[in-house]
């Protein structure tokens, strides 16, 4: 059968021409589209169940895991020869978590890092990689919890911390997540979570309520940063899952999939209140509503004082990282603005998921001064995807180093992105 | 003993559900196809914002409803599952277990037929076939015993 024999061959070879373009196409920045001048190197890969990054002064870069590996829940990845690959990879640290920040205190340099229910540090000594300081705890004793339970954090440039304690639900109902069921009011949850909580410099082995609470009514904030520009903490608040499924009678699933906004914060003080689980913010009214379990039905705008968002996002595109841009690398354009790496939408079903790209807002001094634009995309690595599952990467974790460059991380697979301008401004 | 003799019935009814579901015999007087078709509904209505329109579950947060454990195996989890749910109220929040960060809601609220019918839609979708579910099984399960919602 020479023909059929023939025919194979050739479609094969068709295939893996094909195949061949794909992946070329694929490996140009890492498998991701940036702007014009913009290129990226895969810094790592495969590093684990990434979440958040911090870069050392020294240019070092620490990717805190969601579950160990290798012995460690951090890794540690160095590049010696300066060609944007780490070449060096260490795992360490008997911990697992989100939050992760590298911060000087007392003249020593510690990574911190923070697990569901504490913050820990370790001290580093010289340039070593990895740290050889004993674990320190910092701050124990945040509730455990199933939902949002990461605890993400910041400093000032005092050397107070603020980390962000998630609600443990979706919109404080009686009943979780069922049809119809009232929300509490006042919600017990606002007591504990679902706010920022600040502490005091200089402090080892306290508590919660040693804390204070630096702003409340944010149902939970991953993407959670200082601008070192204005040494002011913004945040980007997860909205609220599930309006139609809850609630059918005031919301289609056309509706669920675009509402509520996910909200970019800057909060200046601890009066501040986003007025979670009460409301929600409708972007296209660009009015906060009241929410269906406090006897919302879709139309009906909240008379609360509560704040807006300096900017509006999609819904469900799930804010996990927030960097501001603070060095001279990229053009001028980008000097102050904020990074935000969307991990990508679930609860957009049963239309397309969407997300899963890093955007970048412009700003003239607190706030924004344009429309935000998406700045690095092709993540999902398809066209159209129905379930986050399907997506190739989902961005998570974002840092700016030393020389400039930006690292965007992954979840999905573990990969680390290193994004440079070679362009002419 | 009767529920497994019902389980059973039912497994070796979802064998060759696919070639003779038309001409299948009534589960507790409700007919495989007619079962299906209501499951596949409430899923939409009910499952499909977590475990997705494929059943592929959320990594972190929410299973997949393929090849898992309680899925492929005995109905029984499912059900015990479904009507209590994992996270009972506001007040309990207790962490899942495994790997996932969502509570899971208790569906007590909907009817035995409604519960059989969205279990027996999942394990005979997206690649499972481990049979469907009878009302009377979600009804066993109910923590009076009592009909529920019928």
């Amino acid at each position: 059968m020479p023909t059929l024999r023939t025919a194979m061959l050739l479609s094969l070879a068709t295939c893996s021409i094909a195949l061949a373009n794909t992946v070329e196409e694929n490996q140009a920045n890492g498998g991701i589209t940036l702007p014009d001048g913009f290129n990226a190197t895969v810094f790592a890969d495969t590093v684990g169940r990434a979440r958040h990054i911090a870069v050392r002064p020294n240019g070092d870069l620490y990717v805190a895991l969601r579950s160990p590996q290798n012995g460690g829940g951090v890794v540690a990845l160095r590049d010696t020869d300066g060609d944007g690959v780490a070449d060096e990879r260490e795992y360490f640290a008997r911990v697992r978590g989100t939050g992760i920040k590298i911060h000087e205190a007392g003249g020593t340099e510690y990574l911190y890092f923070g697990e569901d229910t504490r913050i820990v540090r370790f001290a580093f000594e010289g340039d070593e990689l990895v740290p050889s300081g004993d674990m320190e705890v910092v701050i124990d004793g945040f509730p455990r919890q199933g939902q949002h339970a990461a605890k993400p954090f910041d400093f000032d440039d005092a050397g107070n911390i603020y980390v962000t304690v998630g609600a443990p639900s979706n919109a404080c109902q009686a009943q979780m997540r069922t049809p119809g069921s009232p929300g509490l009011r006042p919600c017990p949850q606002l007591e504990r979570a679902a706010g920022i909580w600040r502490f005091e410099h200089d402090q080892l082995g306290v508590s919660q309520a040693d804390g204070s609470r630096f702003a409340t009514g944010l149902r939970h904030c991953v993407a959670i940063a200082v601008n070192p520009i204005n040494d002011t903490l913004y945040v980007v608040q997860h909205g609220r899952d599930q309006l139609d499924s809850l609630f059918r009678e005031h919301y289609s699933p056309e509706q669920n999939a675009e509402l509520p906004a996910e909200e970019l914060h800057i909060i200046r003080d601890d009066t501040f209140d986003a007025g979670w689980p009460y409301t929600y913010y409708n972007h296209f009214e660009g009015e906060r509503m009241v929410a269906p379990e406090y006897g919302g039905d879709g139309d009906t705008v909240s008379d609360e004082d509560f704040e807006k968002p300096i900017q509006a996002f999609p819904g469900h595109w799930a804010p996990n990282g927030l960097i501001f841009y603070d060095a001279d690398a990229f053009p001028e354009r980008y000097h102050g603005g904020a990074f935000i790496a969307w991990h990508g939408s679930w609860n957009r079903g049963p239309f397309e998921q969407k997300g899963y790209n890093v955007t970048f807002t412009p700003f003239d001094g607190d706030l924004p001064s344009g429309d935000y634009e998406v700045f690095a995309d092709g993540f999902k690595g398809k066209e159209s995807i129905m379930s986050p599952r399907e997506a190739r990467y989902r961005p998570m974790g974002l840092a700016v180093a030393p020389d400039g460059a930006l690292f965007i991380s992954d979840s999905q697979r573990g990969r680390i992105w290193r994004v440079t301008h070679a362009g002419e401004e | 003993m009767t529920r497994s003799i019902a389980l059973l019935a039912v497994a070796l009814l979802a064998a060759c559900s696919e070639s003779s579901a038309p001409q299948a015999a009534a589960i507790d007087d409700i007919h495989p196809s007619e079962l299906l078709a209501q499951g596949e509904a409430l899923y939409t209505q009910h499952c499909l914002a977590c475990h997705m329109v494929n059943g592929d579950g959320v990594p972190g947060m929410q299973p997949a409803l393929t090849g898992w454990a309680s899925n492929t195996g005995s109905a029984d989890a499912m059900v015990e599952l479904t009507v209590r749910g994992i996270g009972l109220s506001a007040e309990t929040m207790l962490p899942p277990s495994g790997d996932y960060s969502a509570e899971m809601p208790a569906f007590a609220y909907l009817s035995d037929t409604e519960i059989a019918a969205i279990l027996s839609y999942v394990r005979t979708s997206w690649g499972n076939n481990t049979g469907l579910v009878p009302p009377s099984a979600v009804r066993a399960a109910r923590p009076s015993a009592d009909s529920f919602g019928e």
